[in-house]
């Protein structure tokens, strides 16, 4: 099984060779490699959701954490922790919202959790600490609250369960 | 989400994300001051905001209450500011102020003989320390004073005690009489003096109650002696009530019948309104493991049964509850604290944190931590390391860094069920207490420690640890070789483990 290789492809024709084990963080690869037995060198894995600038990336950031412990399962119930963003991370994701939102979308539908969690938090941080006016311009939202709305949540406590 | 052409052309924005990620995303926010900012962006912000309040509430009120499943503790540790200096200390005084999603801390003894009056707020938005710097009359450096939200804009900070020289060489205990409110509107400390006051007092404990429609602080039990007198100091079990700080009334409440016994370092807490829990502390002679409720309807108190002090395990040992605060998780029923092992972490448990709690240690000692015990990372290794029965990294051998000796250092979590409290036979209830985690628990504070709940997580600030020194004799309580007294914060979140 040493350095067994795939092939990835992305949405605009290009094919990445892969380590197996760096694919394998990707669940949804792993899952169609031993679902589906595809575990030949000649096999190509199409990924119709990924372009292959985003894909790059992903394969660039697995290479990285390919000695990574795995996440625990529970992830969901979790307690998110904010600042715990590696270094090599951080820069790693000092890149355009554009670029982060394709590489969330791609962790997603890779199932990649540590990545999908990473970015998830650097989302995270762009919204920590701001008014939301500021929020909307930084992500280019529309506010569609009507005045009166707006008022009547102003009022509500934010956090119900205390007097 | 499709792949469509036109779309992928443009670059993605945020409105591209499914809300499944939204949602991932808004987990990451801290329910304090971005709650307030998130939920007003948009309509589908405030909807998934709503959602995710839900899911912090539930998650964290049904996993500290279960008592089968295993429950994980996540520390997170907060360094002690580097920008100033926030002395280590330990007997400090604290107030979760809701309304303004702080924590305000008053005082505290730095060491034997050395008390406080620095005062400080940590943001809990931010998680940063701000030292307040009000002008008004201020209160004396001391610690071991009651400090309570009068839910009317102020704190009232009433009793405590410090330590004053009585010669070139000898000191002694000093008690406070004093009660100081603090302003939060105008940051100001006012000293109300009254006729009727109880006189010195350290180490009672006081909440806000309402008796009668009119909000009250009861202040029950602690330490008294007269001022400037070197009188033997003694306990009281004297139950006291104080109007407010415009009328600034005190008054002794008329007690029917039984009363506890007198004690000292005990927690207090009012539920429904007008009925004053009391758990924890001593006496002259003994621990208090008995549990009393007040009434103000019938102005009785009745001790309350308490189940499960046996099993020993259930319930914090002698040597640490006369010296642990409590805290009140409303939103289950319980009392929570924390004190150290008293046990050895079972296999399960073993097994439990060597799965989980690795979030807490800085990556470099993970890394070591997940280092294959072998060297050689055989290829050979590979399948089998996927398999379910061994996917998750095993705690390692006795070798490593992390030993079974470290592991026995940690805080165990201790819970007081309260549920039937208000029943036709009503009793407390110890759930069996959880070790919780071995990496980040702060070892330090095990003693004179500061607990509060504030949204979805427990917040543990301070303490001291006393060292045990099993071959030497007795060691007097001044004996500093044996004190370490931390700075540590800590915010205690909990999840499950489904394993």
């Amino acid at each position: 099984m040493a350095g067994n290789k795939i092939k990835l492809q992305s949405n605009d024709g290009d094919t990445f060779d892969v380590d197996v084990e760096i694919a394998k963080q990707s669940a949804t690869i792993k899952t169609m490699l031993e679902d589906l037995g595809m575990s030949e060198e000649d096999d190509v894995i199409p990924l119709p959701n990924v372009n292959s600038a985003i894909l790059k990336k992903v394969i660039q950031w697995a290479t990285h954490h390919k000695d990574d412990p795995p996440p625990p399962e529970d992830d969901e119930n979790r307690e998110k922790n904010l600042s715990d963003i590696s270094s090599w991370d951080q820069d790693f994701l000092k890149v355009d919202q554009g670029t982060l939102f394709e590489l969330i979308l791609a962790a997603n539908y890779l199932d990649i959790k540590g990545l999908l969690d990473v970015t998830c938090k650097t989302v995270a941080n762009m919204i920590k600490g701001r008014t939301p006016e500021e929020i909307r311009r930084q992500f280019n939202i529309k506010n569609d609250f009507t005045p009166q709305e707006e008022e009547q949540i102003k009022k509500e406590n934010e956090w119900c369960e205390e007097k | 989400m499709s792949n469509n052409d036109d779309r992928s052309a443009h670059s993605k924005c945020i409105e591209d994300l499914p809300e499944e990620i939204l949602l991932r995303i808004f987990r990451f926010i801290l329910p304090y001051n971005d709650y307030v900012a998130i939920r007003l962006v948009c309509r589908q912000w405030e909807r998934l905001w709503r959602d995710t309040k839900q899911w912090r509430l539930e998650n964290f009120s049904s996993q500290i209450s279960l008592s089968t499943s295993p429950v994980s503790i996540h520390w997170q540790l907060l360094d002690p500011p580097t920008k100033f200096n926030l002395t280590p200390r330990f007997a400090h005084s604290t107030c979760y102020v809701a309304s303004k999603r702080k924590l305000y801390v008053f005082g505290g003894s730095r060491d034997m003989s050395t008390t406080l009056n620095d005062f400080w707020h940590l943001d809990l938005s931010t998680r940063s320390w701000e030292r307040i710097l009000p002008t008004g009359q201020y209160p004396p450096p001391k610690c071991s004073s009651t400090f309570v939200d009068d839910e009317n804009g102020n704190l009232i900070l009433f009793g405590g005690r410090s330590m004053i020289y009585t010669d070139d060489i000898h000191m002694r205990e000093q008690l406070h009489h004093e009660l100081h409110s603090y302003s939060l509107e105008n940051n100001t400390w006012n000293l109300h003096v009254s006729l009727n006051e109880p006189g010195p007092i350290s180490e009672h404990s006081a909440s806000i109650a309402i008796v009668n429609n009119q909000k009250l602080m009861v202040v029950f039990g602690g330490l008294v002696g007269a001022v400037n007198q070197q009188a033997v100091l003694q306990l009281t079990d004297d139950l006291w009530q104080w109007t407010n700080i415009e009328t600034n009334t005190w008054s002794m409440v008329q007690v029917n019948g039984l009363r506890p016994e007198p004690r000292k370092g005990h927690s207090q807490f009012t539920l429904d309104a007008d009925q004053i829990l009391i758990v924890g502390g001593s006496s002259l002679t003994r621990v208090c493991r008995d549990v009393w409720l007040f009434s103000f309807q019938t102005n009785q108190w009745t001790q309350i049964t308490v189940n499960n002090q046996h099993p020993n395990d259930f319930a914090p040992s002698n040597e640490d509850l006369p010296h642990i605060p409590f805290c009140l998780v409303a939103s289950s029923q319980l009392l929570i604290t924390f004190g150290r092992w008293k046990r050895h972490p079972t296999e399960n448990e073993l097994r439990t944190y060597s799965e989980y709690d690795f979030s807490h240690c800085d990556s470099k000692s993970r890394e070591q931590f997940f280092a294959p015990p072998s060297s050689s990372s055989d290829d050979s290794d590979e399948p089998a390391r996927c398999t379910n029965a061994c996917r998750r990294p095993f705690l390692p051998p006795m070798k490593t860094k992390y030993n079974l000796l470290e592991l026995s250092t940690g805080l165990q979590m201790y819970r007081l069920d309260l549920s039937k409290i208000f029943s036709s036979a009503p009793c407390v209830t110890w759930l069996p207490s959880k070790c919780t985690t071995v990496f980040g628990s702060p070892t330090r504070s095990s003693r004179y420690y500061s607990l509060n709940c504030a949204r979805s997580e427990l917040i543990l600030f301070g303490g001291i640890e006393k060292r045990k020194l099993h071959l030497q004799k007795p060691s007097s309580e001044n004996d500093h070789r044996l004190q370490s007294i931390s700075g540590t914060l800590a915010f205690i979140t909990i999840s499950n483990v489904s394993l």
